[in-house]
């Protein structure tokens, strides 16, 4: 049974305050604390590439577990934003690491729904293929592509990246996943000659209308109820949309993460991040994670915590 | 049956009773110049459409300023 043994990230130190912007953006500090929940976010230095940020938090994770890089079998990463069109990131990662030859490296081109899907993706091709050890990075810098004059994008996203080791003996085990697009919609958050927009209206609407019914879809097809999950990591969008989940839910608030408020929404490793968290403290046995975003596309899954750290 | 801008804030507050409402105190004013965000404005969009079974597009909710600009409009279209 394949699944995740241990994740590490990196979130860059370099920080651009929100606060400092409520003049420029006409907005307040209630706002920017209570509604977006994003107080600051991340920037990567200008000339890191997205592998380069993979490549810390895959050192972070050697720091934290002695990982040992010769087996790999197969590493993805996660990205629309990557380090060039071609080649793919994943390939210029793996020279980086050193990985050895025989060893797959390819990108999934999804947002924020990227890590739930390739946490599928992987497990089913690792299991297909009798690989032992893979390695699923996430890394989005929506910096390369912000307008900083935008307000509905400059306060909201941050840099960071996250890699899960996927194994055979793992800690979490991975159940069935929920999985859906609305592509009528796309246009909802997009980037266009290099710049990003988001309709900040059509991306809540999506959230608040069809995550609470996938969740539910989620529950019956992993035949467990409410009362067995330990803890909802939502996709961390803005804190009004996890304070609107956790409302049209009828959610525990204390088993709804939220964790943004000095790094940002991170797209595609805002779920990693939190669940880092969870593997460090190891009190979730039932974990039910849900992407969403670009697409407008969204997954579910549960995760089932059978090992220890 | 129509509705006024009572009726409309009551139902608002039941949606989301985090949104506040009650701060919109003269009905004909901007909602925005009385203390609401776009993430409120977002909300109550939600709200009326799940209520009326609604469609506002983006285009028109631009032009709702005031809550009695929501009633009328609700009151216009809904079936």
């Amino acid at each position: 049974m394949y699944g995740i043994s241990e994740i590490a990230s990196y979130i860059p130190l370099k920080r651009r305050n929100n606060l400092e912007l409520i003049d420029k953006f006409e907005t307040n500090e209630n706002f920017i604390n209570n509604k977006l929940g994003v107080r600051s976010v991340t920037r990567k230095e200008i000339n890191e590439e997205t592998s380069d940020l993979c490549l810390k938090a895959f050192n972070n994770l050697v720091d934290k577990s002695d990982f040992n890089r010769e087996h790999v079998d197969v590493i993805i990463v996660v990205t629309q934003n990557p380090d060039k069109n071609i080649p793919h990131t994943s390939a210029i990662l793996h020279g980086k690491l050193g990985l050895k030859e025989d060893c797959a490296a390819f990108d999934i081109s999804l947002g924020c729904s990227g890590y739930v899907y390739a946490l599928s993706v992987i497990s089913s091709f690792m299991e297909k293929n009798e690989l032992k050890v893979g390695l699923l990075f996430t890394c989005d810098p929506y910096s390369k592509i912000i307008n900083e004059n935008d307000k509905n994008t400059s306060l909201l996203f941050g840099d960071a990246a996250t890699v899960s080791v996927i194994s055979e003996a793992p800690m979490f085990a991975l159940g069935k996943f929920t999985f859906g697009t609305i592509g009528a919609s796309s246009t909802a958050l997009e980037c266009n000659n290099g710049e990003l927009t988001m309709n900040g209206r059509d991306i809540f609407n999506f959230a608040a209308k069809y995550i609470p019914n996938d969740i539910e879809n989620l529950l019956i097809k992993n035949k467990i109820g409410h009362e067995k999950i330990d803890v909802y990591l939502f996709h961390q969008g803005s804190k009004y949309i996890i304070d609107t989940l956790t409302r049209r839910m009828n959610l525990e608030k204390a088993k709804v993460k939220y964790d943004i408020l000095d790094y940002g929404n991170t797209v595609s490793s805002s779920i990693p991040i939190l669940l880092e968290k969870e593997i460090e403290s190891g009190n979730s046995k039932y974990i039910v994670i849900s992407g969403f975003g670009v697409g407008l596309s969204w997954s579910s899954g549960i995760l089932t915590k059978i090992g220890d750290k | 049956m129509s509705i006024n801008a009572n009726d409309l804030k009551i139902i608002i507050k039941r949606h989301n009773e985090q949104i506040e409402i009650e701060k919109i105190e003269d009905d004909k004013l901007s909602i925005t110049d009385q203390g609401f965000d776009s993430l409120d404005i977002i909300d109550v969009l939600l709200c009326i459409e799940e209520e009326f079974n609604l469609k506002i597009e983006d285009e028109v909710a631009s032009t709702l300023i005031s809550i009695n600009d929501y009633v009328n409009y609700i009151n216009l279209h809904k079936e």
